[in-house]
């Protein structure tokens, strides 16, 4: 642990090491559950992979090296890297130039690395941005006029382009990062309510309008009434978890793997690992998520400045939602959102950029002081241990309230 | 609102959801485990069985007892069955299997995947039904035990002795039961997997298991003597008007078992639809008082302790005062002076118990012991039936003076054959067994020593004893041409208790063996409750010597034909 002095330049090795052991995890996983698919598609059980771990190796280049370079520095990047990001986005839909799956057109070709997927690069733009927006906007960020609707504006530009991709899972993650910068950056309790309101609204409305996704919602009650139709994935996810039991069938031993699964080594790789390693082996990714979610959430408090702290929490909104809502949608907790599980689902562009973006958190925690941005005069010597401490110190909220919403 | 609340907040939002989504992680992988899995592995996993052939049985020549043959059961998939095709499906099941036509066009309206139309039947009609060629019907190969003909339509040879087996595989009663885990071998299976489109997956999860098939026996059992057996069984128990009967015949030297014959019987081919009583075998699992028959065992105890001869004289005063009971001869006459070999010639109690008495408990005890009466044969059949002798110290004088003479002692066929073969077999007793061969193995009691009971001497005065009964006595009606000089035999005739008082219902037997001089054969036949002509006037009509010594004859007339026996 970084109980250093202000000054602290070490890298936080508790995240690095959550962050490497989830990727080889999800390298094994990955590779155990896309052997059939991939045997099938390619006619090498390796061909997914080898195209994982060579993005992921990628992704840990970008990791070492964001991780070394001082978050600030790129911070001028932000606003142009957002346009090329959502210029890409919208490139992917002209004909020709998009590769189309399952109906979506949300891909380009990659040739040897297989495909690229520009809304993943998105959310690493998009979280740049957001928080340098914020940064910039902190003083009224109260109000409606120069603040909301700002805010929403851009929210609901984005989230446009993705519906056009049709692509529900991306956008719900981007609404999480959006909305959990807005939040560490001061955003306003009530306004919170009112997007999260308006969000809903509109995803019902997004919901009626796709006959799949209100298929999904209705499925998701009973995944059991049409278990050869609509509640197929479901109950093979189900069927896949409840086989693992406690200790799992061991790995590689996976059956559901072999065609019944359908997505096994993309967005329902959860329930292979459930299959393979039992309760024991879902637990322990999930604590491995929920620590990274911790170290990320405390690399957010000490940074040293509002843009770090926004950069720091969208990142790890955006890894930990992003995996519990994938587990939630496995475990039938929440209805398919088409969410990947990060480090884990086969997806070249996002095992990258997801690592890239690992790479800003530790950034953003090694330049960080022990004591974070909101407490710079109060607590010089703060260790993340007293962090802990301090959530039952009697400290006064309006004086909390003064120095950072305002 | 501070940073740090506001991070709090969220980290709390992460935490609330990832116990809600481990609350239903533990719900599927824990609680739901075992019904998810059984689920999952009925998808995908097939396990295919791989029967193993049973064992059949052969005789002594090699004559094969059952046979394996396969029979058809007719399947029909309704859903399969276009409407326009029913009327003709329907009549032509109806024409080949005999099958009720309106029955079979219900099942074909209901549109069911699949529902039996008959089980069980020759291939001869699956090939008729398999000419007509009618949609949606299929044929199912299922093994089936055929079993020889018996005597009679409504028999097989030696039912009562081999058994059956049922449809799932199951040996019931007889050899079938008692061998059937060497008969039924090990089934194989192929265990696989499959993949969504139903192809196999061969990584690693494939495991193929060879069925072994069940051993072939070979009994010491002769088909030919056995068919004799049943039939003049059958013929005798008719004549004798009797409740049932049974025939047991041993080769002397080896205890194996030559023929063993129940009636009534019943087709083993046809045990679904036989009355479940038929099913008793009355040779091991049927407790009998032996009465005189046991004679042969007092005296040959006796003789062997020294304290008779066959010339010793004794007197017979017709009755003998025993524990504060009056004990009768079977005629109630004065017999006066007499010597042991008239007391087996004419069957007389007092004889028996006067030698019994000479020896004394003790030495008489350790006799029925010695010749096997006082436990279970251990013959290789399933369902013997024994009833414990009390212990030496606890039977009464009175029991002991009537078990002398084979009343208040209950012994099954095998026991009291066995015991009477040790004299045919020089002293020694041959423990009585049916199977000589498993697969390649041989039978170890067949191998194992004999113990020696009585000398060989003994054995031989016991003989002579046993002559006379035939040239002199009771044993007369026994008597098979050209051998008349050479064969020994014991009748005996006991009263039926039914709640502790004797009845004028009896159990009336006939043991023997012959050659005397050099025994091939000994056997033992009782009839159950016989009403012999003539008897409801003079009861002793239903002794053993009318109504089990002729069966006796004419068995052993067929072997002496059968075997080549040659007198002298």
């Amino acid at each position: 642990m970084s109980s250093s002095a202000s000054t602290s330049r070490h890298p936080d090795r508790l995240l690095m090491f959550t962050t490497v052991l989830l990727c080889g995890a999800g390298l094994v996983m990955v590779t155990s559950a896309s052997v059939a698919f991939s045997y099938t598609q390619h006619q090498s059980a390796f061909y997914y992979a080898e195209r994982q771990a060579a993005w992921m190796a990628i992704g840990f280049a970008g990791l070492f090296l964001l991780g070394r370079v001082d978050y600030r520095k790129l911070r001028p990047l932000a606003p142009a890297g957002a346009v090329a990001a959502a210029l890409l986005m919208l490139l992917v839909l002209v004909p020709h130039l998009g590769v189309t799956v399952n109906g979506a057109r949300r891909w380009f070709d990659a040739g040897a690395l297989g495909t690229f997927q520009p809304s993943e690069l998105g959310k690493l733009a998009f979280v740049f941005f957001i928080a340098h927006w914020v940064d910039r906007n902190a003083a009224h960020l109260g109000d409606i006029r120069k603040g909301l609707v700002p805010f929403a504006a851009m929210l609901a530009g984005v989230l446009v382009l993705l519906m056009l991709e049709r692509d529900l899972g991306t956008s719900i993650v981007i609404v999480g990062i959006f909305l959990s910068a807005y939040w560490a950056g001061g955003g306003r309790f009530r306004h919170m309510v009112l997007l999260v309101g308006g969000l809903g609204l509109a995803f019902v409305a997004v919901t009626l309008l796709e006959p799949y996704r209100f298929a999904r919602l209705t499925n998701f009650k009973n995944p059991f009434a049409d278990p050869l139709g609509a509640g197929f994935q479901s109950t093979q996810a189900i069927f896949g978890l409840g086989s693992g039991g406690l200790f799992g069938v061991g790995i590689g031993h996976s059956v559901e793997k072999y065609g019944w699964l359908p997505e096994a080594h993309t967005d329902f790789i959860f329930a292979i690992v459930g299959e393979e390693t039992g309760l024991i082996g879902t637990t322990l990714i999930m604590l491995g998520f929920l620590f990274f979610a911790v170290r990320g959430y405390l690399a957010a408090l000490r940074a040293p400045d509002r843009f770090g702290v926004c950069l720091a929490t969208g990142i790890t909104t955006w890894i930990a939602f992003e995996a519990l809502m994938n587990m939630a949608t496995v475990t039938n907790t929440l209805p398919i959102a088409g969410v990947p599980l990060p480090f884990f689902s086969y997806g070249g562009t996002a095992v990258a950029t997801t690592l890239a973006a690992s790479g800003v958190l530790l950034s953003v925690a090694r330049f960080g002081s022990g004591s974070g941005f909101g407490h710079k005069n109060t607590r010089r010597d703060e260790t993340s241990d007293s962090w802990r401490r301090d959530r039952w110190a009697p400290l006064s909220g309006a004086r909390r309230r003064a120095r950072v919403s305002r | 609102m501070g940073a740090r609340l506001r991070i709090l907040v969220l980290l709390t939002i992460a935490a609330l959801l990832a116990g809600a989504v481990w609350t239903r992680l533990a719900y599927w992988q824990v609680f739901r485990h075992v019904q998810l899995s059984a689920q999952a592995q009925a998808q995908y996993h097939e396990l295919v069985p791989l029967p193993a052939m049973r064992g059949v049985v052969f005789d002594r020549n090699l004559t094969q007892l059952v046979v394996n043959t396969t029979v058809y059961s007719a399947f029909v998939s309704p859903d399969q069955v276009t409407a326009a095709d029913r009327d003709r499906v329907a009549s032509g099941l109806a024409s080949v299997l005999g099958v009720d036509k309106t029955k079979s066009l219900q099942t074909l309206v209901s549109g069911s995947k699949f529902a039996y139309v008959l089980r069980r039947f020759p291939k001869a009609k699956a090939d008729q039904l398999r000419a007509l060629k009618l949609p949606g019907v299929g044929l199912e190969e299922e093994t089936q035990r055929s079993y020889l003909p018996g005597i009679a339509s409504g028999s097989s040879l030696a039912a009562n002795l081999l058994g059956f087996v049922t449809y799932d595989g199951q040996g019931q009663r007889g050899i079938e039961q008692y061998y059937q885990k060497q008969l039924a071998g090990t089934a194989g299976y192929i265990s696989s997997y499959r993949d969504l489109a139903n192809r196999e997956i061969v990584l690693g999860t494939h495991t193929h298991q060879d069925p072994v098939n069940g051993s072939d026996l070979v009994l010491s059992l002769d088909a030919n003597v056995q068919y004799q057996a049943e039939q003049a069984l059958a013929d005798g128990i008719k004549y004798a008007k009797a409740e049932s009967g049974s025939v047991l015949i041993m080769d002397p030297t080896t205890g194996g078992i030559v023929a063993w014959a129940d009636y009534p019987s019943y087709n083993a081919n046809n045990f679904n639809h036989t009355d479940p009583t038929l099913f008793q075998d009355n040779v091991s699992s049927y407790m009998y008082e032996p009465g005189s028959v046991m004679k042969v065992v007092t005296l040959s105890g006796a003789i062997n302790q020294g304290v008779i001869t066959p010339d010793t004289v004794i007197n017979d005063p017709g009755y003998l005062n025993v524990g504060g009971y009056r004990i009768y001869d079977w005629d109630r006459r004065n017999h006066g002076n007499i010597n042991y070999t008239f007391v087996l010639e004419r069957s007389l109690n007092v004889g028996a118990m006067k030698a019994m008495q000479a020896e004394g408990h003790a030495a008489f005890y350790s006799y029925l012991k010695g010749f096997g009466l006082t436990q279970p044969s251990g013959i290789d059949v399933a369902g013997e039936t024994y009833v414990p002798l009390p212990s030496q110290g606890q039977m009464s004088d009175s029991q002991y003076a009537t078990t002398s003479f084979g009343q208040g002692i209950g012994v099954n066929m095998v026991q009291m054959l066995s015991a009477v073969n040790v004299v045919a077999n020089g002293g020694k007793y041959a423990p009585p067994h049916v199977v000589e061969r498993i697969g390649t193995s041989i039978n170890p009691l067949v191998l194992a020593p004999q113990r020696q009971v009585i000398t060989p001497a003994t054995a031989q005065e016991m003989t002579v004893m046993m002559e006379a009964v035939v040239q002199h006595g009771s044993g007369y009606t026994s008597r098979v041409k050209g051998f008349t000089l050479n064969q020994a035999a014991k009748t005996g005739t006991s009263q039926i208790p039914v709640n502790g008082q004797y009845t004028q219902d009896v159990w009336a037997s006939f043991v023997g063996f012959l050659p005397a001089n050099h025994p091939k054969f000994t056997m033992l036949v009782v009839v159950r409750k016989p009403h012999a002509p003539g008897s409801d006037t003079n009861w002793t009509l239903n002794d053993g010597y009318i109504t089990a010594g002729p069966i006796w004859q004419k068995i052993a007339q067929s072997i002496v034909v059968d075997w080549r026996i040659t007198p002298g």
